[in-house]
């Protein structure tokens, strides 16, 4: 009898680290190396004269493997889809670990960014980006923790993805551990709405792609089980 | 040299009274002042000011028994500032280090002494994610001038990182 609970407790043990290895784990897509911009998510493209000044989404943190001299990230973005200037805030993974970060490329201030902090596995913080009085403003989790002023920036678009600089690195995500986008929203001049947004997928053959609902979507790589 | 004479007793001791006073409001003065602005380093990268405006202060620690992450006391010897060097350069891919400092570093969730270390940024600017690519634009990503990373004393870890260029 009290073998058999000392099993009971061993499995159960063993189930829950195989569980939390599972959530934690980086794999090899095996997919040659080929340096770009792959990205899996969707965007919300606003007719001309109308604006977007928000993006946010509580993003799943989750660990991808990572290629050499590449990162694989998840984010949302206000953008302006012509010029390609934009502010973007989400977590970053890079072969010094994962990190929050936020990066713009503006008219005013050029191009910055910086990565702070490691954030959870598991955990799904709110990323979110607004634009205001010529500012972009980055929060996580309710908190500004940096205001980029007077960047001359003029755009519409709310874009919330998965990126890599690599084909050879993971997508966020995998099979059994899609990376979501819950309570993904865009700001008009009503106020949040739905982000609700259309697909971009570099590859559908490598990126899972699924639109839960108006406002939740969920990303993977198609070669990675967990 | 003329002897000053003061009629009363009153008088010297009001005389007396400002000039202490002046003395203590000038040292008052200068103590708030080093005390506030505290001597900023900047990096052939970029300037003291520019880190400023975006919030990273990386100024002379004022007392070089660092306070790190470990609460180990850090001696910014040579060797240190090697080892800083190859961790900082470790992790962002093998980036050639610029200049390296002892410093006390403000920025974000940071605020203890560090090594602040000026890096190539040529490779890291390749490696970060942009807007989302809809169709082809008509931009290309601005180049990276500077490369910060802030690095613990203690542990060798990266505290933060900061990037940017014109």
């Amino acid at each position: 009898m009290r073998r058999r609970r000392l099993v009971i407790v061993v499995g159960v043990f063993l189930v829950t680290l195989a569980l939390a290895a599972a959530a934690s784990a980086s794999c090899h897509p095996a997919r040659s190396a080929l340096s770009g911009h792959w990205q899996d998510g969707w965007i919300s493209t606003q007719p001309v004269g109308v604006c977007v000044t928000g993006s946010s989404a509580n993003i799943t943190v989750y660990s991808p493997y990572v290629y050499s001299t590449s990162t694989s990230s998840a984010w949302v973005t206000l953008q302006n889809t012509a010029t390609g200037r934009y502010g973007q805030i989400g977590w970053l993974k890079d072969s010094n670990g994962l990190h929050n970060f936020y990066q713009s490329q503006t008219v005013g201030l050029g191009r910055q960014g910086q990565y702070w902090g490691t954030p959870t596995i598991g955990d799904a913080p709110e990323y979110k980006v607004t634009f205001s009085s010529d500012a972009f403003h980055y929060f996580l989790d309710g908190v500004n923790w940096y205001t980029d002023a007077n960047t001359g920036f003029s755009g519409c678009d709310s874009a919330q993805a998965g990126e890599t600089l690599n084909y050879a690195t993971q997508m966020p995500g995998a099979s059994n551990t899609h990376v979501d986008f819950m309570n993904a929203s865009r700001r008009e001049d009503t106020g949040w709405v739905d982000q609700d947004g259309s697909k971009v997928n570099s590859s559908t053959a490598d990126y899972g792609y699924l639109k839960v609902s108006s406002h939740r979507l969920e990303i993977w790589d198609k070669a990675c089980a967990n | 040299m003329r002897k000053l004479k003061f009629k009363t007793k009153r008088s010297y001791f009001l005389a007396l009274f400002v000039v202490a006073a002046a003395a203590g409001g000038l040292l008052v003065a200068s103590t708030v002042m080093s005390a506030s602005s505290p001597t900023l380093i900047s990096f052939h990268a970029v300037s003291s000011d520019t880190l400023k405006a975006r919030g990273t202060i990386i100024s002379v620690p004022v007392d070089t028994s660092a306070t790190t992450e470990n609460s180990a006391a850090i001696v910014p010897s040579v060797a240190a500032q090697a080892t800083a060097e190859i961790a900082a350069s470790k992790a962002f891919d093998g980036a050639a280090v610029r200049e390296a400092y002892f410093a006390h570093c403000v920025s974000l969730d940071v605020n203890q002494d560090c090594w602040a270390v000026s890096l190539d940024p040529s490779t890291f600017e390749t490696m970060l994610p942009g807007p989302l690519t809809v169709a082809p634009s008509t931009s290309t990503d601005q180049k990276l001038t500077y490369l910060v990373a802030l690095i613990d004393p203690g542990t060798g870890r990266v505290l933060t990182a900061l990037w940017g260029g014109p």
